[in-house]
């Protein structure tokens, strides 16, 4: 019995919520600054109500890819479709009234709210701006919301800065759900919480999503939050996805060293787990893009023929594939 | 079972109270917080967002913010006590007996200046050097924390660096005159998985070199099962538990430790619908 009308839910036919080919983005700079190409040839599909994890680490292109996916930020070239509508090209007003359908929380809690703003206020401004409810109805709605991400209604006569962080961002969670979307984009949701409220935050999207059978992006650099709440995960790597897959199978047979890595260096909270030996030496290079494999200068597996070009997606079990020359061999860690 | 303990504690903090005074409302911050750091061992201070931590780090090098203030309790290092009012004996301490690095990297340098200079400032404070020596002991630092292009390094400017070369850069700062302890508060929050792992191994590489004593600051328990040898769990202002770190982590004695580590692992939650044909 949801109170929130998630608007014509027909089309039973259309699974995939989300598609994208091709995506690319290059950021121009000055003259004399190399431009900073942010996304490269980025393609993935995803299941209307399921989740698809991004997962890499910053600057590896992440929020571009979630800002894309909403029309915020204009591609060079490759093409998006989400709920059945071409992105890419729609004029401003258009894209404007599609994203009730599809909405973003972003990574701050508190930068993403209004200081001047009371709770209450920030939830009826989504409906200002796209429904035509008013008034009293207006009011009764923006209870119900916070109710459904168990804000208390003593809260909502509260400022951003009289909230924890695990409030503001369940504020955030309201006013992304405000207009009944489709697809929920999540730029790393729990990245500045403690502990203890993450769970709570990644429980309430979880139950969030089985209610209204919302399709999620969950862009995260913890491999934690992805194992918890996704289906598929890609890995990202300074623009360009290296593997995909299911969230089991990747994270419990990765074949791409780099995610072999991030999975290796998670650090257990049980003693006597130790974490993988090696580490990856050096930072990710922003400016310069050899022809080849990007992650090879980092790569503990790295042979000449790793520089030719880049490495096609090898499929290595069902749905999952992954960008490497070595991906049917395992990584010797040691130095 | 880790020897630590047994050892020879060099910095200790007791029944230490702080509170923030404003008007007349007095706030307690710390609440009898006791620490023991054992000579050449890694301590973990770990608790959630305002659980204190980071008060504890600041009473001890005796920078605490405006209104904040010891009301009681005692900071010993090496046998001296520092809860002395003399700020002049405080500036010996702190960055030559204590070497700090704080939390964000970016805003722990100062952006008017290269690291250079900065480091320079560092030196001509507390240490009598020929002025040649200053600049050649700066890039024997920089190297010792694993910077390869020490020169470009030197003279750079904190918004160009990286954050993990900038941590680098507050490490090699935090050293420059040798302390026997460092602080490090949250040293690898807001890196990237890669470049934390870098910074840890760095710390724990020069704490092994040269057996400094390091307290750590941390919200993430697996910095501590990895890499400390005890722990002193706190929250709202108060030690709720101290032990070695494998006897805290396997079976906690205090029911907020442990729930702090059931909520460090997020694999308790699953997905309701796993896999469920669509």
């Amino acid at each position: 019995m949801s109170s929130l009308p998630m608007g014509n839910t027909g089309q039973e036919g259309a699974s995939i919520a989300i598609a994208v080919e091709g995506l690319t983005k290059t950021f121009h700079t000055r003259r004399g600054i190399p431009n900073v190409v942010a996304v490269e040839d980025v393609s993935f599909s995803v299941e209307t109500g399921s989740t698809l994890g991004i997962v890499g680490e910053s600057g590896s292109g992440k929020s571009t890819v979630a800002r894309c996916l909403l029309g915020l930020t204009p591609v060079d070239s490759g093409a998006i479709e989400v709920l059945g509508r071409s992105l890419v090209g729609a004029p401003a007003k258009q894209l404007r009234s599609w994203r009730s359908e599809m909405q973003i929380v972003f990574q701050e809690p508190y930068e993403s709210l209004d200081p001047r703003y009371r709770v209450h206020q920030a939830v009826a401004e989504p409906l200002l701006l796209h429904t035509d409810l008013r008034g009293d109805v207006l009011g009764r709605k923006v209870l119900d919301l916070l109710e459904h991400v168990s804000l208390q209604p003593e809260l909502a006569r509260r400022y951003p800065h009289e909230l924890s962080g695990g409030q503001q961002q369940r504020v955030n969670i309201a006013r992304a759900l405000a207009t009944s979307p489709k697809v929920l984009v999540l730029d790393e949701p729990t990245a500045s919480l403690d502990v203890s409220v993450q769970e709570g935050v990644l429980r309430l999207l979880l139950a969030l999503q089985e209610e209204f059978g919302l399709t999620y992006v969950l862009i995260s650099h913890d491999l934690t939050a992805i194992r918890a709440v996704c289906e598929q995960v890609a890995v990202m790597y300074a623009g360009r996805f290296v593997e995909i897959g299911p969230v089991d199978e990747v994270l419990s047979n990765p074949r791409h060293p780099y995610t072999e890595f991030l999975i290796g260096a998670e650090l257990s909270v049980d003693p006597d787990v130790s974490p993988l030996a090696g580490i990856v030496r050096g930072e990710v290079a922003t400016s310069e893009r050899p022809p080849g494999c990007l992650f090879a200068p980092r790569c503990p597996m790295r042979v000449d023929q790793c520089e030719e070009g880049r490495p096609l997606f090898e499929s290595v079990a069902p749905d999952h594939v992954a960008a490497c020359l070595f991906a049917d061999r395992s990584v010797d860690w040691s130095d | 079972m880790t020897p630590s303990d047994a050892r020879h504690p060099i910095l200790t903090v007791e029944n230490l109270f702080v509170e923030l005074s404003r008007k007349k409302a007095v706030t307690p911050i710390l609440q009898d917080v006791s620490l023991s750091l054992p000579e050449a061992g890694m301590l973990g201070l770990v608790g959630e967002t305002g659980s204190g931590k980071t008060m504890t780090a600041r009473a001890i090098i005796g920078l605490l913010p405006p209104g904040v203030h010891v009301k009681s309790g005692s900071i010993t290092l090496d046998g001296s006590e520092l809860l002395v009012d003399n700020s002049t004996a405080m500036r010996e301490v702190r960055g030559v007996q204590i070497g700090m690095v704080f939390q964000n990297p970016r805003t722990a340098l100062y952006p008017m200046s290269s690291v250079e200079a900065q480091m320079k400032r560092v030196l001509r404070a507390h240490l009598n050097l020929a002025r040649p020596n200053r600049a050649t002991r700066i890039h024997e630092y920089l190297r010792l924390v694993g910077i390869d292009d020490v020169r470009r390094v030197a003279r750079s400017y904190p918004h160009e660096l990286s954050g993990g070369m900038a941590q680098r850069v507050v490490i090699a700062t935090s050293l420059l005159c040798e302390p026997t302890v460092l602080i490090a508060d949250e040293p690898t929050t807001g890196l990237d998985a890669t470049i934390q792992r870098q910074i840890l191994e760095l710390i724990a590489d020069l704490q092994a070199r040269f057996s400094l004593s390091v307290l750590i600051i941390t919200h993430d328990l697996g910095i501590v099962a990895q890499y400390c040898d005890s722990v002193s769990v706190m929250n709202e202002g108060r030690v709720v538990e101290h032990g070695p770190k494998r006897q805290v982590l396997k079976s906690p004695a205090h029911e907020y430790s442990e729930r702090l580590i059931a909520a460090s692992d997020l694999r308790r939650i699953r997905r309701a619908k796993t896999s469920e044909p669509q």
